[in-house]
């Protein structure tokens, strides 16, 4: 090789270093410029110590760089796993999920969380941070409500002190899927809207359809079928033991 | 039969109905009801675990115990149970309420249950039969009943025996209706009520000791007896103030203001088991 | 500790232990001396006693008794405890024969019952020095003394092999009647006594089988039972359960046609003046 060809050969080389260098410039340019515009969005939720409810609040970060999804704040496995069950529901309701860092963030972080109920919220959060639910005023109300796969809201554990707890916490309203509706609404005070699908949701939260909250009559409930089935009229003889549990019922709680 | 110690309980307020119903929520047992309005019976299998009883997990859940809150917890062939399981009953009994700690967090549940327990004399369940010579010797029978540590014992305030299946077919007065004997029950919760008003104690059951040396008074020859009993009967020390409570119990029921010998007498008579043989 | 050591010579020995092969060189006595001059009837058998063996052993100890015969046994657990306590109970008189020490009552559990035997006019007897202890070779030489003190052997139950049969055959080298109890060949409580009957033992099935052998005893009346100061309150209930069989509460109730916290209560009271007597799972029967 001739002098001139290898002089040449390292020019071009340079240039085109050169080039690829301008063109990640542009490129983290594009993404900065497109992450500044998203905020973190808040949802609220809420879990349970025992009989004791914890306001938990569910934030969603999406920003550039390399696609991952994290949860953290002290979750269990069941939430952990959410991750999987989350994007494919959103993707099943024809949202295209970008691919983002998303970071889920729990909090109080101190305290364990548990179980799937915290699903719902954690899409809402997701799908508010990705401009898919827009405008919509999140501070009084909470979701719950485990997802699964093709985007349905399945039942979950603990409603009832669930929602007597938020209403100790001033919350409003109550987001939970339509199989626990009638559980929550016991509470007075709170309006229970039941959802059956993340569509729902999202509908429901952009203002597109309309949810009636559900209602029920509590002193119907509380009064009906009191009657108990056993009757001691049917017991023939065994004195001794009725006496007995005459006594323990007179003395105790 | 203990199935039916439900229905003269008295009925629940609605602020019970609720704590019940949370309690099952959690547990998530409240099936298609959205509000349990009945006290709830509960009888578990003797093969349960101490989880099972008492509640846990690594996120704890309610236990039997707490299930039963407000209403029953019935354990047919106590004996049968795990003997650590029973013993972790005791704290629960007295406080009412069981905590679990985690690393993270304390979880609670109120266990305000009426225990109900059954047991046979013996293994085979035949000893006094007159139908069918017991099989047991005397050391299988006295394992057996040991299975039921004393302090348990001494947390069960009445302790009554029970014909055995065979009467349990014989014919008899039709007894009273469930209603009729509410009503004595509530007439007699009414009376502790009244007496108990801003002490924080709502039925004799929940008596400490110093509040039943205000309540229990006895009359002299009262005294006499309960001292005659201890000795006679060889009863043991823990069984005095379960007599009290219960003496205090059945004068409730009789409408009385102060306890009658015929009323520490009847509760003598309801502590059976506690006998040292 | 007031106990008295009577030696082989003494004139207090009693004659029918004096008689056998090994007799102890002295013995420890606590208690009733007296007693070593009656003619007695040791009663023995299994420690893991049947339900069968207690209903019959207690009957045939109740019947001694109630003819003023007192009862030797070993003061263990099991037909011993039950011969002793039957013995008290129907206010006889009773001698128990210890493996061990005085200061050293075994088995532990019977220490009340030793001190009872002591206070009711009974008798508690050792060949060994109050602080020795129980061990296995001391309950064999425990049983011959056991048989040693009566004119008689009654086995209520004994297993195929035990130290009973031992016993048994121990009386029966000392010249002394064997009675034994049959019992079901399906038991195997009673393969020993059904041995023995076998061998040559007697079988009884009543106390009156053995009083018949003795004439002394034979005329001897049967004390009738204090039954008569029963309080008029409670003949009622007295009256139902007026018989060796335990009736439950709740056939009390229903015989009587009484409202159940009276009859708990008539129960509880007579419980307290041991006029009758509760068992777990059997129910209540009169006492006296």
């Amino acid at each position: 090789m001739t002098k001139e060809k290898k002089c040449c050969l390292i020019i071009i080389i340079y240039f085109k270093v050169q080039a690829i260098r301008q063109k990640i410039k542009i490129f983290k340019n594009f993404i900065r410029k497109e992450s500044d515009v998203k905020l973190v969005s808040v949802v609220k939720s809420m879990t349970l110590q025992g009989l004791e409810g914890v306001l938990v609040n569910v934030e969603v970060d999406v920003s550039g760089g390399m696609p991952a999804w994290n949860v953290v704040g002290l979750p269990d496995t069941a939430i952990k796993e959410s991750k999987e069950r989350i994007r494919t529901a959103i993707k099943n309701c024809n949202v295209e999920l970008l691919s983002r860092k998303y970071i889920v963030n729990l909090s109080p972080a101190d305290i364990r969380k548990e179980g799937a109920g915290l699903d719902l919220a954690i899409a809402v959060a997701t799908l508010i941070s990705i401009e898919k639910i827009k405008d919509f005023n999140t501070k009084d109300v909470i979701f719950l409500g485990e997802l699964s796969l093709d985007a349905k809201i399945k039942k979950i554990n603990g409603i009832l002190p669930i929602a007597l707890e938020a209403k100790k916490y001033g919350i409003k309203r109550i987001v939970l899927p339509a199989e626990n509706a009638k559980e929550a609404s016991v509470v007075d005070g709170i309006e229970v809207i039941g959802v059956n699908t993340l569509e729902e949701v999202i509908k429901y939260l952009n203002g597109d359809i309309h949810i009636e909250p559900t209602r029920v009559d509590i002193n119907g409930l509380f009064a009906k079928n009191s009657e108990d089935s056993f009757d001691f009229s049917e017991v023939k003889g065994q004195e001794s033991i009725k006496r007995a549990l005459e006594i323990a019922a007179a003395g105790r709680a | 039969m203990a199935r039916r110690i439900t229905s003269i309980l008295p009925d629940l307020s609605f602020e019970e109905a609720l704590e019940i119903s949370k309690i099952h929520s959690v547990a998530g047992k409240i099936g298609n009801d959205t509000l349990i309005n009945k006290r709830p019976f509960r009888s578990p299998h003797h093969t349960i675990s101490t989880t099972g009883l008492i509640g846990g997990g690594s996120f704890p859940k309610p236990g039997e115990i707490s299930l039963s809150h407000f209403g029953v917890l019935f354990l047919d062939e106590l004996p049968e149970f795990n003997k650590k399981t029973i013993e972790v009953l005791r704290g629960p009994l007295e406080d009412r309420e069981v905590t679990i700690s985690r690393a993270n967090a304390t979880y609670s549940y109120p266990c305000n249950f009426m225990l109900v327990a059954s047991m046979n004399p013996c293994p085979c369940g035949f000893y006094g039969s007159p139908d069918k010579e017991c099989t047991c010797t005397e050391r299988q029978r006295s394992l057996y009943r040991g299975r039921i540590s004393g302090p348990i014992l001494d947390r069960i305030d009445i302790q009554v025996e029970v014909p055995n299946v065979k009467y349990e077919k014989l014919e008899g007065k039709a007894g009273e209706s469930s209603n009729i004997i509410k009503e004595r029950v509530n007439k007699a919760r009414e009376i502790q009520l009244n007496r108990y008003k801003g002490l924080n104690i709502y039925s004799n059951a929940d008596l400490t000791p110093k509040m039943i040396d205000i309540v229990c008074k006895l009359s002299e020859p009262s005294k006499i007896i309960l001292k005659k009993s201890f000795e006679k009967l060889k009863l043991s020390a823990r069984a005095y103030s379960r007599i009290l409570k219960v003496a205090r119990t059945i004068a409730d029921l009789d409408g009385q203001k102060d306890i009658q010998s015929t009323h520490i007498i009847e509760a003598i008579g309801y502590r059976s088991l506690d006998r040292k043989e | 500790m007031n106990y008295k050591v009577i030696n082989f010579e003494d004139i207090e020995y009693p004659e029918s232990l004096r008689m056998i092969e090994n007799a102890p060189k002295k013995i420890y006595a606590m208690g009733n001396i007296n007693l070593l001059k009656d003619e007695n009837i040791s009663v023995v058998g299994t420690r893991r006693i049947s339900d069968y063996g207690k209903r019959y052993g207690k009957e045939i100890c109740k019947d001694l008794v109630l003819r003023d015969i007192p009862i030797v046994s070993g003061l263990a657990i099991g037909t011993d405890t039950l011969a002793h306590e039957t013995a008290l109970r129907y206010g006889g008189k009773t001698i128990a024969v210890l493996p061990s020490g005085f200061e050293n009552i075994f088995p532990q559990k019977n220490e009340k019952l030793a001190k009872e035997i002591v206070e009711k006019g009974g008798l508690l007897v050792s060949e060994y020095s109050p602080e020795t202890v129980a061990d296995s070779n001391k309950f064999l030489e425990r049983n011959r003394i056991v048989a040693g003190l009566g004119i008689a052997l009654v086995v209520i139950e004994a297993l195929k092999i035990s130290g009973t049969s031992v016993t048994a055959r121990i009386a029966k080298s000392q010249g002394k009647k064997v009675f034994a109890l049959p019992g079901s060949l399906d038991s195997k409580y009673s393969v020993g006594t059904n041995n023995l009957i076998k061998n040559g033992a007697n079988l009884i099935t009543s106390a009156v089988d053995i009083v018949k052998s003795y004439p002394q005893f034979d005329n001897r009346k049967l004390k009738t039972e204090a039954s008569q100061n029963i309080k008029e309150e409670y003949k009622k209930i007295f009256f139902n359960i007026f018989s060796d069989k335990y009736l439950s509460l709740e056939e009390i109730i229903k015989k009587t046609g009484m409202p159940t916290r009276e009859v708990i209560t008539k129960l509880t009271l007579m419980e307290l003046e041991e006029i009758v007597e509760q068992e777990i799972g059997k129910g209540y029967r009169r006492k006296i």
